[in-house]
């Protein structure tokens, strides 16, 4: 488990589920190089958080190369850009492109932890609470699939034991005997698994499966916390609407690079979306104070 | 300009969904959305299990498998569900709904290739799992290659698609190797238990 409790993963999952939404947009819309690495920061911020220094940097490492191939391709094959570095057969190697395969790389890390955090936040459980009225069969198959991979790893080791007893094993003999052996079991597992279904089949028909009027148990209230995230979450979203709208925040890597100006406004915008990504790391922290001050009254 | 991920991660979310409203549509019974679950335990396992070779996993061999026992929509669902499921463990991304739809429509035109009958034998769905292997990086592909919307040039789209050349290959020849080795006996016991019990029958041609 993390070091940290992810409060903010307790929020109602309609409610997260519309704060993720509007962040994904928000960072595949906004196409500004600060406005990305402040971004960047945050979500990496929140990421240390929950799963630690260690974590973070084993998927940093996975994601470099891909990262510094993106950068490195776009410049050798896109000749837009007004700056040349150096021609390579007679044709410019600019600066702007190599920026922009950069910009690209970065904003790949930045989506791939915006999404590890939004997988902590919302779990299969709430998965199925969202889409459970939508796709209700593919729904109850998700959340079957995750129940049968425990169940089907106690069934495997039984039959691996049962069929050590004749000498069927995955751990003696030579490698072609193993591979058998593993070949076997598989087989049997596969087997008795798929004749199982037919019993939870019937039982599920007999409890009333696909009946008209059955309900769902959830445990998921909805109280004035989220309806004060969901606010804010919406308040932010029309703030961000008018900085685009209005296009005083664009940013064009071709023909040449825009300017990048930091004023009052440009400043607020980035300070409001440190505040807007930051949004789970501050309700992890007004918690976590308000956990240790209740527990220190007692 | 990288709305292009966004309008094209909706795109491919949109025919997933599609497929997979239809298959809502036909209210399929507890004892027809059962087999497909266990293949998907099994498929997603499997691919957690080989995460460490690149491109090798179980997953396509068999969503091919499926489509071809139990029909086009059983293959589609197969896939969506192996994606949307190993990629909890493996990991979500935008990337997640080009998954789904890669791998449904693998098993979609295995179920058309098993329409036939020479489309039934090994080495023929050996070779659509090799053809397979290479389908899917072109539908994934389109995912990375919508990143860098603005300014793509024709040699772009080229390299990206030649960096995952090698993952490519391991994937395609991953897939031949399953087949062989899955097809035969996991068909076996695939049909044995819709002729017994009568599963999925309204798919029969």
């Amino acid at each position: 488990m993390s070091r940290y409790s992810n409060f903010f993963g307790d929020y109602h999952p309609v409610v997260v589920f519309i704060y993720y939404m509007s962040i994904f947009v928000l960072l595949i819309t906004i196409t500004h190089p600060a406005f990305l690495l402040v971004s960047l920061f945050v979500l990496l911020l929140y990421s240390l958080l929950l799963d630690g220094i260690k974590s973070l940097l084993k998927s940093l490492v996975y994601m470099i190369p891909m990262v510094l191939f993106i950068a490195v391709i776009n410049p050798f094959f896109n000749h837009y850009g007004e700056t040349p570095l150096f021609y390579m057969n007679n044709r410019p190697v600019t600066l702007e492109a190599l920026l922009f395969g950069v910009f690209t790389g970065v904003l790949i890390i930045g989506l791939i932890f915006l999404f590890k955090s939004f997988s902590r936040c919302i779990d299969s459980h709430r998965f199925i609470y969202l889409f459970g009225k939508i796709l209700p069969t593919i729904s109850l198959m998700i959340t079957m699939v995750m129940r049968f991979m425990p169940y089907l790893k106690r069934k495997l080791s039984a039959i691996s034991q049962t069929q050590a007893t004749l000498g069927v094993s995955v751990n003696e003999g030579r490698i072609k005997k193993r591979l058998q052996s593993g070949a076997n079991i598989l087989s049997i597992l596969i087997s008795v698994s798929l004749e199982g279904t037919i019993d939870t089949a019937d039982s599920m028909k007999a409890r009333g499966y696909q009946l008209k009027g059955k309900t769902h148990y959830n445990t998921f209230v909805y109280t004035s916390r989220d309806f004060v995230l969901l606010v804010s979450t919406v308040i932010l979203d029309i703030f961000f609407a008018i900085v685009v709208i209005r296009g005083s925040y664009a940013f064009e890597f071709y023909p040449r690079l825009t300017e990048v100006s930091f004023n009052s406004i440009t400043i607020l915008i980035l300070v409001v979306n440190c505040l807007f990504m930051g949004l789970p790391i501050i309700v992890n922290i007004v918690e976590e104070v308000r956990w240790k001050l209740s527990r220190r009254k007692i | 300009m990288s709305n292009y991920i966004l309008i094209t991660a909706l795109i491919a979310l949109a025919i997933c969904a599609v497929f997979l409203f239809a298959f809502e549509r036909k209210r399929p019974s507890a004892r027809d959305i059962l087999p497909i679950v266990i293949m998907c335990v099994i498929a997603s396992v499997g691919r957690v299990i080989f995460s460490f070779l690149p491109g090798i996993q179980p997953v396509t061999a068999i969503v091919i498998i499926m489509g071809v026992c139990y029909g086009p929509q059983t293959g589609f669902v197969t896939g969506a569900l192996c994606a949307l499921i190993s990629n909890v463990f493996i990991g979500h991304g935008p990337w997640t709904p080009w998954q789904m739809l890669a791998w449904g429509l693998i098993g979609i035109i295995g179920a058309g290739i098993a329409h036939f009958r020479w489309g039934r034998k090994t080495y023929v769905l050996a070779a659509y799992g090799v053809l397979a292997g290479f389908l899917y990086s072109m539908i994934m592909d389109i995912w990375t290659v919508s990143t860098l919307a603005s300014g793509l040039t024709l040699p772009i789209v080229l390299s990206v698609y030649g960096a995952g050349l090698l993952y490519n290959i391991g994937h395609a020849i991953g897939n031949a190797v399953f087949i062989v080795l899955l097809y035969k006996p996991l068909s076996k016991k695939l049909l044995r238990l819709r002729s017994k019990y009568g599963i999925l029958e309204k798919e029969i041609k």
